[in-house]
């Protein structure tokens, strides 16, 4: 039953000839990009611009509207450096992806308040997606999922577990707060304090303790002095 | 009022725990909380947090319109700066162009100017220059044979100075 269960992660997501087809058509369409052809490059951000939001940026900026706005400077950033790219044998997401990881970093720097990503955590990812093997996007999308979910369950088993009952029902879940009140017996007006405690608690569990070496796994993959150096550090 | 950790299992009582009935700022805060919840426009950091989380833990697709909308902002921004570029280099082209055409005009002319000046100063006469002199017409009076010297070289000098002078305006040809 264990092998049954770990056969879809151990499996491969395209056969090779596919993989090698589809990985050609992309060297084509990039190698067109950089002689400046715009529907090439538009075929390329179609092609990879939702998974990116979906697994690097939204998770790690936290809000659709930041998000949005770190894919729109992600294009334009691509649209004018391409020609820097150089191809590799996974093809275009790993360099797509590091440039994403980059303005996500700004954005989170600009920004002061808690989140579930810290600038510092995405600044290892970046040290790490430069040193790192690159993947391709299926399975890097997979592991960033893993890591911003483990992400999540790491911080809610640090609070009180009634704390973190609270927001896995109310937030994760998406229960009305009347029926979740129901189930714990307590007012809706306790469910609130409830609520509002368990945040509390959240953000002092996400401030002071962020494994992020530990969590994020191409991050924890780098072999960099400095990453690991931070990977140290953190408790 | 029941306080939010009323149903706690005392051994579940963690230090973490508030257990502390809720003061009005806490109330107030809490309700600020449940309403910023419901309403996205609303300021509040912790109702972003927890939209934080939960788009951490079930990240939303992005819709189709919004991808089609950043890929062809990016486009027509790269099209406008490559350009913007373009007629800057243009521009750049031209310029240079230009100040090429203007220095070797300039050039042209210098050499012209400089053969014509050369050419007429080989025909002019040169100036007519103090010639070296006795400096006898200087002392009409006989002077001793003896003493009074200084005054004597004052006099020369003071004379060739002044040849000196004439002869330099007239080779500069400002005499």
């Amino acid at each position: 039953m264990i092998h049954e269960l770990a056969w879809p992660t151990l499996l491969p997501l395209a056969s090779p000839p596919d993989r090698d087809a589809s990985l050609e058509e992309e060297r084509l369409l990039v190698a067109r990009a950089q002689a400046g052809d715009r529907a090439a490059v538009g075929e390329l951000l179609q092609r990879h611009g939702p998974g990116l939001y979906r697994c690097v940026l939204l998770p790690r900026l936290g809000s659709e509207a930041a998000a949005q706005d770190a894919l729109g400077e992600t294009y334009a950033k691509v649209v004018e450096r391409i020609d820097r790219f150089t191809w590799q044998s996974v093809g275009f997401y790993p360099w797509l992806r590091t440039v994403a990881l980059r303005v996500a970093l700004d954005h989170l720097r600009a920004r002061k308040r808690v989140l579930v990503w810290e600038a510092e955590d995405v600044e290892r990812e970046v040290d790490a997606a430069s040193t790192a093997t690159p993947i391709d996007q299926t399975l890097s999308d997979r592991r960033d999922r893993e890591a911003t979910r483990a992400r999540v369950e790491a911080a809610l088993a640090r609070i009180h577990p009634r704390y973190a009952h609270v927001i896995r029902t109310r937030v994760l879940e998406e229960r009305p707060r009347e029926d979740v009140a129901r189930e714990l017996e307590v007012s809706p007006a306790t469910f609130d304090v409830l609520l509002h405690r368990a945040v509390a608690a959240l953000k002092k569990a996400l401030t002071e303790a962020a494994p992020a070496a530990a969590s994020s796994p191409q991050a924890a993959r780098s072999t960099t002095p400095k990453a690991k150096a931070q990977g140290r550090r953190s408790p | 009022m029941k306080t939010p950790d009323d149903k706690l299992d005392p051994d579940a009582a963690l230090a973490e725990l508030d257990l502390s009935e809720p003061s009005e700022e806490e109330l107030r805060a809490a309700e600020e909380l449940r309403l910023a919840l419901g309403d996205p426009s609303r300021e509040s950091h912790e109702a972003d947090l927890l939209r934080a989380v939960s788009l951490a833990h079930a990240p939303r697709p992005l819709d189709d319109a919004a991808q089609r909308r950043l890929v062809d902002a990016a486009l027509a921004r790269g099209a406008k700066r490559r350009a913007a570029s373009s007629s800057r280099g243009a521009i750049v082209r031209v310029a240079f162009g230009a100040a090429a055409a203007l220095s070797l005009a300039a050039g042209a002319l210098f050499v012209v100017r400089s053969a014509d000046e050369a050419s007429s100063a080989s025909i002019a006469a040169p100036p007519p220059l103090a010639q070296v002199r006795s400096t006898a017409p200087l002392f009409h009076e006989p002077f001793e044979a003896r003493g009074g010297t200084s005054a004597r070289i004052d006099r020369i000098a003071m004379a060739r100075a002044s040849d000196l002078r004439d002869n330099q305006f007239a080779r500069w040809g400002v005499r």
